[in-house]
C-alpha cells in the first residue's frame, strides 16, 4: 500500500511536471466567408494540364549512394567546383567525402527532371532543396510540383544539393551557385543535338525556385546571374546572365549568407513568396525583408506577392521532410496539431505556384488578379487563412516611413502626413516574430481611442484619422486616373489605447498616467474607413474591409511548451501587413462627384472600431495593368 | 598522437601498473574507493567519459567539458551514508570543478576500514572525506585534467588526512569519449596498523554519445580499473532514455560489473529529467546485504 501510494505520487508529479504544454490555440477561421467566391474563371492551375509528364535523371553517373545518379542517368554531367563558396572543417570535408566518394572540389550536378511530353520549347524551372539531413534526401521532395508543372507545359529540374546538407553554416551561397551553374549545364543540353532536350528550353522564361535555404539562395542567384565577379572573392568570375524572369522562394531564409556583408539587393523579376504560420524552423516570415528589398527600375512588367499561409509549416512543401520541421522528434517540440495536411498545404502551393509560373512564363494574364487579390480564387485555395502582399511595378511609393525621422513627410516631395485624435502615432521598424529580429523597413503605427474617459461610459469623441495629402503636382506626375489605385498595407495589432482625456478637464491634474495599452477583444470586429478627397473637396468613402480581409494577427503557437514559446518570440503572433490595392473606379462609384485625377488626400477614418491599433507601410498609387481588376472587384 | 601525450599516457599506465603489482594490502581512506554519482552508479560506476560535475571523482580530465551542479546520497545498511557534492565552472579555455564526498560510518575494526564495512554496523564511530579541486583543459587535441585533493579518515579516535592527486586524459573518438585516469596519488595514511597506501586506481573507459533507436535515446558506458594490490576489474552500463516532450525524459539504467571488495555484481537506476533539472535513482548490489541505494540530483 505504502508503496503504492509513492507510485502514485511520483505519476503525479511527473504528470504535473509534463504538464506546461499549452492547449490548442488558433484564431477564428473566417476563411468561409474570406474565400466564398471565385472569380476567375480561367482552369485551376494548381490541376494537372494537358501534357503527359516524362521524368529522368542526369547526374555523375558515378554516385555511391543513390542509384538515380548512378545507373539510371539519362545522361552524364561533369562535376564542377563549389570550395570557393562552400567551406568547411578539415574533419568535416573528410568525414562528407567519405560519405559521398567525393570532395567537394568534385561537387556533382545532379537533377531529376520532370518534362512534358512535347516538342517545345518550355520554360525552364529549377528549384533547389534546403538544408536537411544529408541522408535523407530532400530532391525527390518536389515530385508533387514536378509532376504538376510538367503536365502544364513547364520543365522542372529538381537539383541535388544534399551534399552540402548538414552542418555547414554560411553556404547559401554556393547553393546559389550549383543552382547556376545547372543552368549552364542546362544551356549546353539544349545545344547538343544528341541530348533529350535538344532546343526544347525556352531560353526567354526561366524561373528558379528555392525552399527554405534554397529560398535563401535564389535571391542570391538572382545577384550573381548579373555579377560578373563573386562578391566575397572578385578573382572568382561568374558569367551567368541568364533570362531569369520569376522567382520563387518557399519558407526562406535571409541574410544567412551577405555578400560583402550586405542583404542582397533584388531587382526587376517577378516573385513570389510564401510562408507558414506554423513553421517550426524557419519561425518567421523572413522572406518579407527579400519582398521589400525588391525594386523595379527597368521600366518592364513585373509584380511580387507574398502569401503567409496559416495553419502552414516548413515541411510540407517537401513530400520527404513532411512535419519534421525539427528533426525526427519534432513532435515532442512542436505542436503539429495546428497543421494542415500534408495534401492541403501542397495543394495551395500547386495552386500559387502553379498560377504564378503560367501568369509569369506563359503570360496567362487571366491568373493576375488573384495575386492582387486572394478573395479572386476562394474555390481554390484550401480553407485556411491568408494574409497577403501585392505590388507591381507601376507602384509609385508615397509614404514608406523608411526616408527619415519626419514623421509628417512622406517618401517623396509633395507628401504631408497628419494625425487628427491618434493616440498613438509613431513609426518605427515592424519586427518579426523571433525576439532581436526585423523585418527591415519601417512602418507608421496608429493607435486610437474614441472613448472619452469618465463616469460616462458612452462619451466618445471625435473619429480619429490619419491624412496622406498629395500636391496637385504630384498627382499630375503620377497620371492619377480613374484607372488608378490607392495601394496601401496594413495590419490591426492587438493593442488599444487607453480612452482619450476629457479636453479641459482640470479634475485631471494629479491623475495617475493612463494604464498601459490592453489586449484587444477579438469579438470586436476590425474595420476602417478610406476617405478620398479631390481638390474640390468632394468625397469618397469606403470601408478597408471592401478590399481585403482585415483580421487582428493570427494566433500562432509553434512549440508545445508555452515557456519555451515566450522565450523565443516576442509575440504569439506574426505581424504580416495585408495589402489593399484599392481602385478609384470604385470610389468613383460610390461618389460620382469625386474625381479621381483631382485627388488630394487619402485619409484613413478610424470610426468603424470604437479602438484599436494598425501597422500601416506602403502607401502609395498605382497604374496597374488591367488584368489585374478584370475580376470585377 | 604527439609526442608529449604519448610520454603522458605511458606514464600514467605505468604508475597505475606498478601501484597494482603492489602486493594486496588494505588502502586507505575507504571514502575514495566509493562511486561518485548516481547515474553512473547505476551503469555500473563506469564513467571515465562522463560529462556531468559529478565525473570529477572518476577522471578530471572531463571536467573540461563538464557543466553544472550535482548532489547525491547513498544509503547503506544502517545509518551508514555517503553524501557528495561536485560543480563545475567554466574558465577560460578550460573549467574548474570542485567535488566533496563525505562518508559517515560505523566500524567494527579500529584500524581499518574496508568496503565491507558498509554492510555491517560496528562499534567504532568513523567517517571519511573526499575535497578536491581540478581543473582541465584542452591540450594538444585531448583534454587533460588534475585532481588536488584532500583526503581524511577517522575511526574512532584515530584520525588522519593526506594530500593527494588524480590525473585524466580525453578524447571524443568514434562517437564516444576514450578516457583514462589515475587517482588518489599520494602518501600513505597512518593507522594503529602501519602505513596504509591509499587506494591509487587507474581506470580505462569508453562512453558512447547518445544514439537515437527510434523514439529512445540509448548511451553505454565501460570502464576497466586497476585498483592497488587488486587485480583488473571490468565494468559496463548503458541507459535506455525517451523524451515525450522537449526538455523532459525519463531514462532506465542497469550495469554489470566484476565485483570487488563488498560490492555486488549488478547495478540498475532511472532517471527523470526536466529541462536543466534531473533527478536520479540508483540501486548497486552489496556484498552479503540487500545492497545499496542512492539518489541524486544534477542542476545543469
Amino acid at each position: 500500500m505504502r508503496m503504492a501510494r509513492r507510485w502514485t505520487v511520483a505519476a503525479a508529479a511527473v504528470a504535473g511536471l509534463g504538464g506546461c504544454t499549452q492547449s490548442l490555440k488558433l484564431s477564428p477561421d473566417d476563411s468561409k466567408t474570406v474565400l466564398s467566391q471565385q472569380l476567375i474563371t480561367a482552369p485551376d492551375p494548381g490541376e494537372p494540364g494537358p501534357y503527359r509528364v516524362k521524368y529522368l535523371t542526369y547526374g555523375s553517373g558515378t554516385d555511391r549512394r543513390r542509384a538515380a545518379y548512378r545507373d539510371s542517368v539519362a545522361f552524364r554531367t561533369a562535376a564542377v567546383d563549389a570550395s570557393p563558396f562552400v567551406t568547411m572543417p578539415r574533419d568535416d570535408a573528410k568525414r562528407r567525402k567519405d560519405l559521398w566518394g567525393f570532395d567537394i572540389k568534385h561537387s556533382p550536378l545532379n537533377g531529376r527532371v520532370w518534362y512534358p511530353d512535347g516538342p517545345g520549347p518550355f520554360p525552364l524551372v529549377v528549384i533547389a532543396h534546403g538544408n536537411h539531413d544529408p541522408t535523407d534526401y530532400s530532391d525527390p521532395g518536389y515530385r508533387y510540383l514536378g509532376e504538376l508543372l510538367a503536365s502544364r507545359g513547364f520543365i522542372l529540374v529538381s537539383i541535388d544539393e544534399n551534399y552540402i546538407n548538414g552542418s555547414l553554416r554560411g553556404e547559401n551561397d554556393g547553393r546559389a551557385w550549383i543552382m547556376l551553374e545547372h543552368l549552364k549545364a542546362w544551356k549546353a543540353f539544349t545545344d547538343s543535338a544528341r541530348n533529350p532536350f535538344y532546343r526544347k528550353v525556352d531560353w526567354n522564361e526561366i524561373a528558379i525556385m528555392g525552399h527554405s535555404r534554397g529560398g535563401g539562395a535564389v535571391v542570391h542567384a538572382v545577384q550573381f546571374n548579373r555579377l560578373s565577379r563573386y562578391p566575397d572573392d572578385a578573382n572568382v568570375r561568374f558569367d551567368f546572365h541568364f533570362n531569369i524572369r520569376s522567382v520563387v522562394a518557399i519558407a526562406p531564409v535571409d541574410g544567412q549568407y551577405k555578400p560583402a556583408g550586405e542583404f542582397d539587393p533584388i531587382e526587376n523579376v517577378n516573385f513570389l513568396v510564401m510562408h507558414g504560420s506554423h513553421d517550426g524552423d524557419v519561425s518567421e516570415f523572413m522572406g518579407l525583408r527579400p519582398y521589400e528589398r525588391l525594386r523595379f527600375t527597368d521600366g518592364k512588367p513585373y509584380f511580387k506577392s507574398a502569401w503567409y499561409v496559416y495553419r502552414a509549416n516548413h515541411g510540407q512543401w517537401n513530400s520527404i521532410w513532411n512535419n519534421h520541421d525539427n528533426g525526427p522528434r519534432s513532435a515532442n517540440r512542436l505542436d503539429l496539431r495546428a497543421l494542415l495536411s500534408p495534401d492541403e498545404q501542397r495543394q495551395f502551393a500547386r495552386v500559387v505556384i502553379g498560377g504564378f509560373l503560367e501568369a509569369t512564363l506563359h503570360h496567362r494574364t487571366e491568373y493576375l488578379p488573384m495575386f492582387r487579390d486572394q478573395r479572386t480564387i476562394g474555390h481554390w485555395l484550401p480553407k485556411t487563412m491568408y494574409i497577403t502582399r501585392f505590388q507591381e511595378s507601376s507602384f509609385r511609393l508615397l509614404a514608406g516611413y523608411d526616408e527619415d525621422v519626419d514623421v509628417t513627410t512622406g517618401s517623396v516631395p509633395g507628401v504631408t502626413l497628419e494625425g487628427d485624435s491618434l493616440a498613438t502615432w509613431d513609426e518605427a521598424p515592424i519586427p518579426l516574430r523571433f525576439k532581436n529580429d526585423e523585418q527591415n523597413t519601417n512602418a507608421v503605427w496608429l493607435g486610437w481611442n474614441d472613448r472619452i474617459a469618465g463616469a460616462d461610459t458612452a462619451a466618445r469623441g471625435r473619429p480619429a484619422s490619419y491624412a496622406i495629402s498629395l500636391s496637385d503636382s504630384l498627382v499630375r506626375a503620377l497620371r492619377v486616373g480613374d484607372t488608378s489605385s490607392v495601394v496601401l498595407s496594413l495590419a490591426p495589432t492587438r493593442q488599444i489605447p487607453p480612452p482619450r482625456r476629457a479636453p479641459h478637464d482640470s479634475a485631471a491634474k494629479g491623475r495617475r498616467a493612463p494604464k498601459p495599452p490592453a489586449v484587444h477583444d477579438d469579438s470586436v470586429p476590425m474595420d476602417l474607413t478610406v476617405e478620398l478627397v479631390d481638390a474640390d473637396g468632394h468625397r469618397a468613402r469606403l470601408p478597408l474591409s471592401l478590399f481585403g480581409p482585415v483580421r487582428r494577427p493570427l494566433e500562432t503557437h509553434v512549440l508545445r511548451r508555452a515557456d519555451r514559446e515566450r522565450q523565443a518570440f516576442r509575440e504569439p503572433y506574426e505581424l504580416v501587413l495585408q495589402t489593399y490595392p484599392m481602385p478609384l473606379a470604385a470610389f468613383r462609384k460610390v461618389a460620382p462627384s469625386f474625381e479621381p485625377a483631382r485627388l488630394r488626400a487619402i485619409r484613413l477614418v478610424f470610426d468603424r472600431t470604437p479602438s484599436g491599433t494598425v501597422v500601416m507601410d506602403d502607401v502609395g498609387l498605382a497604374n496597374p495593368d488591367p488584368a489585374f481588376l478584370i475580376s470585377g472587384r | 598522437m604527439t609526442m608529449h601525450i604519448r610520454w603522458l599516457v605511458a606514464a600514467l599506465l605505468l604508475v597505475g601498473a606498478a601501484a597494482a603489482g603492489a602486493q594486496e594490502f588494505p588502502l586507505a581512506p575507504l571514502v575514495a574507493r566509493l562511486p561518485g554519482g548516481t547515474r553512473a552508479l547505476a551503469m555500473a560506476n563506469a564513467d571515465a567519459g562522463g560529462r556531468e560535475s559529478d565525473v570529477i571523482f572518476y577522471n578530471p580530465a572531463q571536467i573540461a567539458v563538464a557543466r553544472g551542479t550535482g548532489g547525491s546520497a547513498e544509503f547503506y545498511t544502517g545509518a551508514n551514508l555517503l553524501v557528495t557534492f561536485s560543480t563545475v565552472l567554466g574558465i577560460g579555455p578550460g573549467a574548474l570543478g570542485v567535488g566533496v564526498q563525505s562518508l559517515t560510518f560505523s566500524n567494527a575494526d579500529i584500524a581499518y576500514a574496508s568496503p565491507n564495512a558498509l554492510g555491517t554496523s560496528g562499534a567504532f564511530p568513523s567517517s571519511g572525506l573526499v575535497f578536491a579541486v581540478g581543473y582541465a583543459q584542452p591540450l594538444f587535441g585531448f583534454r587533460a585534467g588534475v585532481n588536488a585533493k584532500l583526503l581524511e579518515q577517522s575511526i574512532g579516535s584515530s584520525r588522519d588526512s593526506r594530500g593527494s592527486l588524480d590525473v585524466g586524459l580525453s578524447r571524443d573518438l568514434l562517437d564516444g569519449t576514450l578516457g583514462l585516469s589515475v587517482q588518489n596519488f599520494g602518501p600513505a595514511f597512518r593507522t594503529f596498523l602501519g602505513a596504509m597506501s591509499q587506494p591509487t586506481r587507474t581506470n580505462l573507459g569508453f562512453t558512447t554519445n547518445r544514439y537515437e533507436v527510434g523514439p529512445f535515446d540509448v548511451s553505454a558506458a565501460a570502464t576497466t580499473s586497476l585498483l592497488r594490490g587488486r587485480d583488473f576489474v571490468a565494468a559496463g552500463g548503458g541507459e535506455i532514455a525517451y523524451s515525450w516532450l522537449d526538455g523532459y525524459s525519463v531514462a532506465v539504467r542497469g550495469g554489470v560489473r566484476r565485483a570487488t571488495e563488498g560490492e555486488g555484481p549488478w547495478t540498475l537506476g532511472f532517471g527523470f529529467n526536466a529541462d536543466r533539472v534531473s533527478l536520479d535513482y540508483a540501486f548497486e548490489s552489496r556484498y552479503h546485504t540487500h545492497g545499496a541505494h542512492r539518489i541524486g540530483v544534477r542542476i545543469r
